[in-house]
């Protein structure tokens, strides 16, 4: 076997979760590489399968199996890895950090002694230092006054406070890859903004790998230096943030762009354009391609023939499993809607506002 | 929010210290009361000898079938012994023995309750139907059963305590472990990679700890209750040792002439039983009452 490039690896992965109606695939011939201190987004609508992947890269998916593929870390197959094993890459080499922080805290044990479990578990600290590594480490994600806090139990914290803390957790034992699934979710907008800062500078600075899972593109365009858009359990676009911002290639990723609101927008100058129908259901997926029966380009090749993970651009690494997506990238042929030309238009304004303020504002505009 | 201000005072009081579990207990009057019972009995198991008017088998034979006086306050039993102050260094017998016991039996019923909860699946099977089998037969019939085998001796009342009690605190703790061990909390904690030593005594152990110590201080209630009745049987600790229990028997002959022999000891049992129940139920309403574990 070739050698596998990258940190993380996933590879032709399929997932099906067993069910009454028998195994129904949940993800369906999943590739994905991170590099080494790479953020990756994984953007999907809810059901789509995006928490399936992050459960079982971590190998920790319930009533689910991985049917096909593998999943490669270090050079190792996650999938085969015997159970012993994968207890040693918890935390120290894959650190997860889950959506809700409160439910994911012990209530009856102090903030303190939970992260010092941590460090002491896998840094093999005595009792005494590790508790003053986790006051640094919670001072290290700005938490302020760290000793009151590492005394205080979880509920006593907000929850921002408390995704702080599973973040210090996670980030203590210096882990090359970090699991984020949809972190900032419960919180609101201004303290997701904060934890978003936090994140961001907080992995920069260690190099760290992360593959953040959510649904919220505006967050992705904020700390993600790559994007894995998933629809209905299949990647279907593939790309550097940037890029696919300026020019999506899959029909569902611009109807994704689409119906996210802009900040600068008024009501009356675009109305969102929500993407007619729904997800399939896992049992229900059309033979062609699966988005087609929603996809305003559809042709009759895509209602017949499922597409493959093309390559769309070598160079930079795109991918998308699109019939179309030559004729996409070229804006040929009536691909072109409505939405599509209002949202161009107001690319216009944001690369003015690039101009005078600097790459990041551009990203910022896709803030719900 | 809590976390900004600094104006707060450092110290923060967590529900669960063990000041503030004495001032709920002493919040109602039931339990305050039961709870100044327990401790006024722990004071004398402790300081037993120093209180005691006279010696432990001292026979005064010219006062032997004394009533309750002066010189001798609870009386004198058949031989000549000071009722008083058998009764005050029986505290001390009874209570380590009891308090040993439960203790044992709480650290046995935890170890097989965790494992029992966390694991599940066979392994549960066989240690709760074995649990099953013994709690099947009435408490007081194991015992004896159990000391035909061993002889009657010191140890052997223990062991009788923690084979009677382990199966129920490992109930306990097992119900306790089935809710919580599909708590989000428990898997972080796997997936943190905790070791499985980490996730039962670290993790989850302190949610068991409420109900816990709930179910062993009625648990040691009920082993004073059981130690007294083995001496009473005359199965248990053997004479001459101030066991309540065996006073009560021993005084029992001779109910009609020297009724205080019997009463004292016997009320002693009583007082010292519903004291420790009082106080576990005001344990329980502490817990109950929401101020652990939200």
């Amino acid at each position: 076997m070739e050698s596998k490039p990258g940190l993380l690896h996933v590879e032709d992965l399929t997932v099906a979760y067993h069910t009454g109606a028998g195994w129904l695939e949940a993800v369906r011939d999943f590739t994905l590489t991170i590099a080494p201190g790479q953020t990756y987004g994984l953007v999907g609508e809810s059901g789509s399968g995006k928490s399936t992947i992050a459960l079982t890269i971590m190998r920790y998916l319930r009533n689910g199996r991985s049917r096909q593929g593998a999943v490669w870390f270090n050079g190792r197959n996650l999938l085969t890895l015997p159970p012993h094993d994968m207890a040693h890459i918890w935390g120290k080499e894959i650190s997860f950090v889950p959506q809700d922080p409160l439910s994911a805290l012990n209530p009856s044990l102090r903030i303190g002694e939970q992260i010092a479990e941590v460090l002491r578990q896998h840094l093999h600290l005595d009792k005494k230092s590790a508790a003053a590594r986790a006051i640094a480490l919670l001072d290290m994600v700005r938490i302020p006054d760290p000793p009151r806090v590492a005394a205080s139990y979880p509920h006593q914290l907000s929850g921002g406070m408390q995704q702080r803390v599973m973040i210090a957790m996670a980030l203590s034992t210096e882990p090359p890859l970090l699991i984020l699934d949809e972190p900032t979710t419960n919180l609101d907008v201004t303290t997701q903004a904060a934890v978003l800062d936090l994140l961001r500078e907080l992995i920069a600075a260690r190099q760290t790998a992360v593959l953040y899972v959510t649904h919220n593109l505006g967050v992705v365009a904020q700390v993600c230096d790559r994007v894995a858009v998933l629809y209905a359990g299949e990647l279907v676009e593939d790309a550097p943030t940037h890029a696919l911002y300026r020019q999506p290639l899959h029909p569902y990723t611009q109807g994704l762009l689409d119906s996210v609101p802009q900040l600068g927008q008024h009501k009356a100058q675009i109305q969102l354009a929500a993407i007619p129908g729904q997800i399939p259901a896992l049992g229900q997926r059309p033979t062609g391609c699966v988005f087609a029966p929603r996809c305003p380009l559809a042709v009759e090749i895509c209602h017949a023939e499922r597409p493959f993970l093309d390559t769309a651009a070598a160079e930079n690494g795109r991918f998308v499993r699109c019939h179309r997506w030559p004729e996409i990238a070229a804006g040929e042929g009536g691909v072109k809607k409505e939405g599509r030309r209002e949202r161009k238009r107001e690319e216009g304004r944001g690369k003015r506002r690039r101009e005078e303020g600097g790459e990041r504002r551009d990203c910022c505009r896709w803030r719900i | 929010m809590t976390s900004n201000g600094s104006s707060l005072p450092t110290q923060l009081s967590p529900p669960s210290s063990r000041r503030s579990i004495l001032r709920e207990l002493f919040a109602r009057p039931a339990s305050a009361l039961g709870t100044t019972i327990f401790l006024l009995f722990v004071l004398l198991a402790i300081c037993g000898p120093l209180l005691a008017p006279y010696e432990l088998n001292q026979q005064i034979y010219s006062d032997a079938r004394q009533a309750p006086s002066a010189t001798h306050w609870f009386g004198t039993d058949n031989l000549g012994r000071d009722v008083f102050s058998r009764v005050i260094l029986g505290a001390r017998d009874i209570l380590t023995l009891s308090g040993l016991g439960t203790l044992l039996a709480v650290l046995s019923g935890v170890t097989f309750g965790l494992i029992s909860g966390y694991y599940g699946g066979l392994l549960d099977e066989l240690i709760m139907r074995f649990f099953d089998s013994l709690l099947a037969m009435p408490a007081l019939l194991l015992a004896l059963l159990l000391l035909g085998i061993l002889g009657p001796a010191v140890s052997s009342v223990m062991i009788v305590i923690v084979v009677v009690y382990t199966p129920i605190v490992a109930r306990v703790v097992r119900s306790v472990v089935l809710s919580v061990k599909t708590k989000a909390f428990v898997e972080a904690a796997r997936i943190q990679g905790e070791s499985l030593w980490r996730i039962l005594f670290r993790e989850i152990l302190p949610s068991v700890l409420p109900a816990l110590a709930v179910e062993a201080s009625l648990r040691f209630s009920y082993a004073i209750f059981l130690v007294a009745s083995l001496g009473f049987l005359g199965v248990g600790v053997q004479p001459p040792s101030p066991n309540w229990g065996l006073m009560v028997n021993e005084a029992r002959q001779h109910v009609s002439q020297l009724p205080w022999a019997l009463y004292f000891p016997a009320g002693a049992i009583a007082i010292v039983v519903i004291g420790v129940n009082l106080m576990a139920d005001g344990l329980k309403r502490v817990w109950q009452g929401g101020t652990v574990g939200k």
